[in-house]
Formats: C-alpha cells, structure tokens, sequence
C-alpha cells in the first residue's frame, strides 16, 4: 500500500483565515491565522498558520498538494457580474472591488506559489464543496445528507450534498444574493451588533423577545418556499452594492432606525432578535427537510457560518422528521474551509481510497480529534514564560494532584484560566484554552461577564458536562462535544419565576433580566433555561475531563462553566505568553497552565494591579 | 502616490458602467417573489467538476483575469472581456494603490460582510 498523501488546506482573504495539514485521513495540525496575529478573525494570507502546519510535517515528507477552499476565477466572475448587474449603484464599493480582485488575480497565486512552487499541485475546490468536504469526511457518518449554508463564497450560499463513502455529490444549490447567512448578518447589524462576528449575541439576545415581526419578516424580507429554499428582498439590503448590509427601509420596515452600538438594548430589538431566530429555525428545519428527501438519508452533517447558530442546530435535529442523527463540523465557518478543501484534494489526487473508520454509534467517533489540532508547548516553554513575567507559582508532579488542587479552587468560588495540551481549531474553547468556574455560585455569570470577560452582564455562558451526566441534568439534545447544540435545563433545577413573571413585576433590563430567571446553575442557564452543552468522555483529549470528575466527586455537581480564554474582542489564547497576559488583566483568580497553579494572590502587587491594562476593539 | 477617487470613477465608467450598457440583467424593482415551487437550482458546473489546478484554471492566460476575460469573450461578448483586461490593466499600474487609509477606514465600518 503507498504512503498517504500530505496535503495542506488553506482559507483565507475573506475572513477567519486558517491552514489544516492532513495526512490520508488523518488531522496533523489546524489553526486559525487569528491566534498568532492576536488579530480576531484575521483574514490576511494565514502565513503563521501555515508555518505552523508545516513544522507538522512528518520527518522527511513534502507537501503533495496545497488546496485552496474555493476558486478565485470564480469568485471574480461572481464579483465582476455582480458590479454589472448593480451598476451605477456599486460605486461606493469600487475601490474595494478592486483591491479584491487584485488580491485574487495576483497575490494569491504569488502566495500560494511561495508555499508549493508547482501549479499542478496547487488545487482550489469550490467554497461550497470545501465546507460540503469539511462536514461529511469528519462526520462519523458512512452516509449522510450535507447541508451547507453561509453568507457566500463564489456563487453558492446555499447547497446540498449527498455524501457516501468517500463520495460527495452535489444536488441543489441557492446562489448570490440571496443568502441566509446575510440575511441574519442583515438582523445582527439593525440590533447593533457587528457583522461577522456579532450573530452570536443576536442569537443569545433572542430569547429575551418574543418573535412578533416573524410574518412581517416572512412578508417583506424573505420568501420562502416550504423545500426551505428563499429569496431576499434586495431592497432592504446593501451589502450587494454598498457599505451597509442592510438598506435604509430596513428601519421604516420595522418602526425604529437601526440601535446604535452603545445604545440601551430595548423589548424593540429583542423581538427583532427573536423574530429573526424563529425565521432562521423554520429555514434551516426546512431545508435538512429537503436535503434528506432529495439524498433519501436519514444522517445530516452541516457546515457553513449559519451551522454556527446552536439554536437552530438543536431546532433541526429536534423538529425534523426522519432525521436520526446529526453532524456539525465544529469550525463551521470558513476557517473549516481549509481542512474540507485539504480532504477534497487527498481524495482527487490519491491513487487507492483514503481509509476510513466511521462508525455511526457515537459522535465522538469523528475525525476531528476533539478538535484539539493546534499549537501545544512544553513543560519548559511554558516554565521558561512564568519565569519572564516573574510570577510566583506552583509545580505540581502528577495530573491527579493538580486536578485535585483546580477543584478545591473552583469549589471555593474562584476563576481559573485553564491552559493546557494542544489548542482547539474552531471558534469554541473546549477545555484547553478556557476559562473555568463553578456554576451554581449565584453570581458566577456577572462575575465572569464583567470583570474577567470585560462584556455585556445579560450574556449567557456555557456549561461543560460529563457525558454520561448530561441525561439528568437537561432535555432534548444531550451529546454534543463540540458544544454546537442547546439543550433545556430540567425543570426540577429551575427555581425562580419565569421570563414573563418577571417582566410582569416590571423588569425590563437585560442584565436583570438575567439575573432574576433563577436555577440551580445559574451561571450556564440561559433565561429560557438553554444551555449551550459541550458533553466530555473519558477519551474526549482534555485535561478538563479529569478535573470535571474530581470537581464531580467532591460536591456532587457534575458541571462547570467554560467560556473562551480571552477577554473581549481578543482572540482565544494561544501561547503561554498569550495566557499570562491575558490573567493578568483580568480578575481571574488562578491560572492552570501545563503541570503549573499561578495563583493571583500569591503574586507581587504589581501582577495583582494589571487589570485592563490590554485593549481590543469591541466584539 | 494615491489614486485619486477620480480614476477610480473614471475606470468605473469606462468598464463596468460601458459593460453593463450591454448586459440583459434584470430590474431589481420587479416583485422578488417568484412564482414556483423552489429557489433552488441545478448544481452550477463548477460544483460538479473535480477541483482545478492552478494550471487548469489558467489555462493558456499568464493571469487569472485574462483567463477568466477570455472564458468571457467565449461565452459573453467580448465587450466583459475586455471590461476585465482593462480593469487588469489599470491594476497592473505600479503607480495604483489602492491601499489608501480612506478606502481601509471605511471598509472598517463593521457593518459590512465582505461581499467584494
């Protein structure tokens, strides 16, 4: 049998560039350009993402292939007819077309030629079969229907894919403009929100409204067909021709000008949030609907910036009929682009099929290695970086014993960072570069919001639960390790009013909104008592497993809350270095950080008084 | 030396704006809605078709614009053709930037998905 094939996957020159090595059918490495450029959601050619993969090579191998995750020709064909189509009204966008398209007709190649100097092994898959690749061949499924929905890449926004074996094929597609993923990017931008990295707060503001304006949406925004397939309203829109997604009628539609960044977030925009999620539901229930029909499946893998939204994820899996099992790829976005595009290309240029070990019986059972794919350091690196910030700390010689510490400490009420093995590909931190607390204290989650996250105090976090736990404590969804799913608290662990008592004693502000949906879990309740879950087995790769299981066995809670290690608007850590920073300038409590305990009152006043001194642009 | 705002117009009219005199797109004012069953299309072409090289997708055109101006002449006209050469050309310019702090600030609205 020959050698397996290497090939690198590249994404980039759009947004969230990244670079994935794979050998046959194996992940070496993955990581997004973010995490070194300290830049969020870098889009830049992913330089460092690449040096990284490379310096995962195999001793004595070469690349066989770079591939891209879609087609320049072809993204310029959709650009240039879209200038044509929409001319004169294109003008304010001109400047920024052409910067585009020299970057597609010149630097890419340039770039790409300067990592393999050889045309024939450079290959670009489409966008769409690059996410369609990023879903099935990592999904753990030997069949299934492949759903991929975005903003857009060339010309598709919308596509649906049978995958078989080591097969994909295409079978309908919805092209540019109309585009779910603008259309919600549309509803984040009118709440205030940014584009492109906003849509998560939308979907977290959403259950705080009631989705009063959905017909008006269905109406005048957006028609549907009951396959799931749609067609914006342009009118409303600008993304097309302008540097606004949306259009000016956007407002007079629903009643109010779009909210200022910094304004007060009234009932007005939390029933805009909810109405949009409850369009954004029905679509996506639809359309798995039709990619099941169309490909006679029963197992659904998804992909795309809207496979993102959890809310509609679970709403899928949970409302659509004959759909047994369901599959996120976890950097849904196009970060994932480039390892879809890498399996892509292993298969076109393999000479004997790439071998494979699905297994239907478990999600944990895919290809994505936990999803832990990225830079990991060494005891000695990371020593060496505790001792140039000068930091006083802990050495621990067993992992038991430095669980057993990390448990004591969150069972005490404290925060800690917790840093540790290789670092996760995707936008979800799960468990080695993340921020950890107990999630019953009653005031973990404005804690964590306001003085280790620096953001917004009505945003919910979420919980990381021991797998075979998850059953007793929430409903619905309840295997979900890449933590795209959201399952219901229990009702036995629900002890407060609800939402509409609560506003019936005339609360209306976010954060004490919030704070007055009471549970037994508070901090990773959200106020519709969602809990976006990441379930953790014995095997699932991360430390934070072991210390969930002593946490476990001395206070009977069975779950902690993780957020991303970071601060607002800065990407998740990636070096030691990034982490002692990043502690610092927070009120975090401890940092876990290899076979090491930083604790913050152990330090000279001068690392106790560096609190925000960091700054980054608002998320 | 920046690129004054006023070449940029001018390339715009001299290409797109004398490109789309010819094309047959439709009015955006007609009713979005349309009649049917379904938005979906047949897969394009290109989803159906193994991934290109960078070889293939140059094909005999030392760029891919000229490569894709030439799909155009064969397929469109040559009036697209030669809107992308001349939009080459003036990009091949070692006098153009585009990289101006004015064009980078406003793309920096954040309320723009990069749709170009």
């Amino acid at each position: 049998m020959a050698e397996p094939k290497i090939v690198l996957g590249i994404s980039g020159l759009f947004h969230d560039s990244a670079a994935a090595l794979i050998h046959g059918d194996s992940i070496l490495a993955a990581v997004q350009e973010e995490r070194f450029t300290r830049k969020k959601a870098d889009s830049s050619f992913p330089l460092h993402s690449i040096k990284y993969c490379l310096s995962c090579l195999p001793r004595g191998r070469e690349l066989d292939a770079i591939a891209f995750y879609e087609s320049p020709r072809l993204k310029m064909d959709r650009i240039f007819i879209n200038a044509l189509k929409n001319a004169p009204r294109g003008v304010p966008i001109w400047a920024q077309t052409l910067r585009t398209l020299d970057e597609l007709n010149q630097q890419l190649p340039k770039a790409l030629l300067g990592v393999l100097d050889d045309p024939e092994k450079i290959f670009f898959p489409t966008h769409h079969r690059s996410h369609a690749a990023s879903a099935f061949y990592l999904s753990p499924f030997e069949k299934a229907a492949v759903l991929v929905v975005d903003g857009v890449g060339e010309w598709s926004t919308t596509s649906i894919w049978s995958g078989n074996g080591q097969e994909l094929i295409p079978h309908s597609e919805i092209r540019f403009p109309d585009s779910l993923g603008l259309f919600y990017s549309a509803f984040t931008q009118y709440c205030g929100f940014k584009v492109n990295s906003g849509e998560y707060k939308l979907m977290g503001l959403a259950p705080f409204g009631n989705p009063v304006y959905k017909q008006k949406i269905l109406d005048e925004v957006i028609d549907v067909k009951s396959d799931g397939s749609f067609a914006l309203n342009l009118k409303y829109f600008e993304f097309h021709t302008g540097l606004s997604t949306i259009s000016p009628l956007f407002g007079y539609l629903f009643g109010e000008p779009a909210r200022l960044p910094k304004a007060m977030i009234t009932q007005h925009f939390m029933d805009v949030a909810a109405s949009a999620q409850a369009v954004i539901n029905q679509v996506m229930q639809s359309l798995a609907h039709t990619a099941l029909k169309i490909t006679g499946m029963s197992h659904l893998c998804l992909a795309g910036g809207v496979a993102l939204n959890c809310v509609a994820n679970s709403n899928t899996f949970l409302k659509t009929p004959g759909l047994d099992d369901i599959w996120v790829q976890p950097a849904a976005g196009d970060a994932g682009g480039a390892l879809g595009a890498a399996f892509d290309t292993m298969l076109q240029i393999s000479d004997e099929p790439v071998s494979s070990d699905k297994n239907i019986s478990t999600k944990n059972n895919d290809g994505m290695q936990g999803g832990y794919l990225g830079p990991g350091f060494t005891k000695k690196r990371i020593e060496g970086a505790l001792k140039k910030n000068r930091l006083i700390y802990e050495e621990f010689d067993s992992d038991e014993k430095l669980c057993q510490t990390a448990s004591e400490l969150l069972a005490g009420g404290q925060i800690l960072g917790h840093f540790d093995g290789r670092m996760e590909f995707g936008p979800r931190a799960l468990g080695n570069r993340s921020i950890i607390a107990d999630p019953r204290s009653v005031d973990m989650m404005s804690r964590v919001n306001l003085k280790i996250k620096f953001r917004e105090g009505w945003r919910p976090f979420a919980p990381v639960i021991l797998a075979e736990e998850a059953d007793r404590f929430f409903e619905g969804v309840t295997d979900s390790p890449h933590m795209l799913l959201v399952s219901d608290l229990k009702k036995q662990f629900r002890t407060g009013p609800g939402l509409c008592d609560v506003r019936g004693v005339g609360v209306y502000k976010l954060p004490e909104l919030q704070q007055a949906i009471t549970t037994k879990f508070n901090a990773i309740s959200h106020i519709d008592y969602s809990s976006r879950l990441q379930t953790v087995t014995d095997d699932c790769g991360s430390r934070v497993r072991r210390i969930l299981e002593v946490f476990y066995g001395s206070t009977g809670c069975p779950m902690l809350l993780n957020t991303s290690f970071n601060v607002r608007g800065e990407p998740i850590v990636s070096t030691p270095g990034d982490a002692i920073r990043c502690f610092l300038n927070t009120h975090m409590d401890a940092l876990v950080i290899g076979g090491f305990i930083v604790r913050k009152s152990e330090q000279e006043p001068w690392a106790r008084n560096r609190v925000r001194k960091m700054k980054f642009n608002d998320d | 030396m920046m690129t004054s705002q006023l070449d940029l117009l001018d390339l715009y009219t001299d290409t797109i704006l004398k490109a789309s005199d010819t094309s047959c797109f439709g009015e955006d004012d007609e009713d979005f809605r349309k009649v049917g069953k379904t938005y979906f299309s047949p897969p394009g072409q290109e989803l159906l078709l193994p991934s290109s090289t960078l070889t293939d997708l140059l094909g005999d055109s030392p760029t891919l614009m000229s490569a894709l101006a030439e799909l155009y002449v064969s397929e469109e006209g040559s009036v697209f053709g030669k809107a992308v050469l001349d939009i080459e050309s003036f990009l091949a310019d070692p006098a153009v930037d585009l990289n101006m702090k004015e064009y980078r600030a406003r793309r920096l609205l954040d309320y723009v998905y990069p749709v170009v």
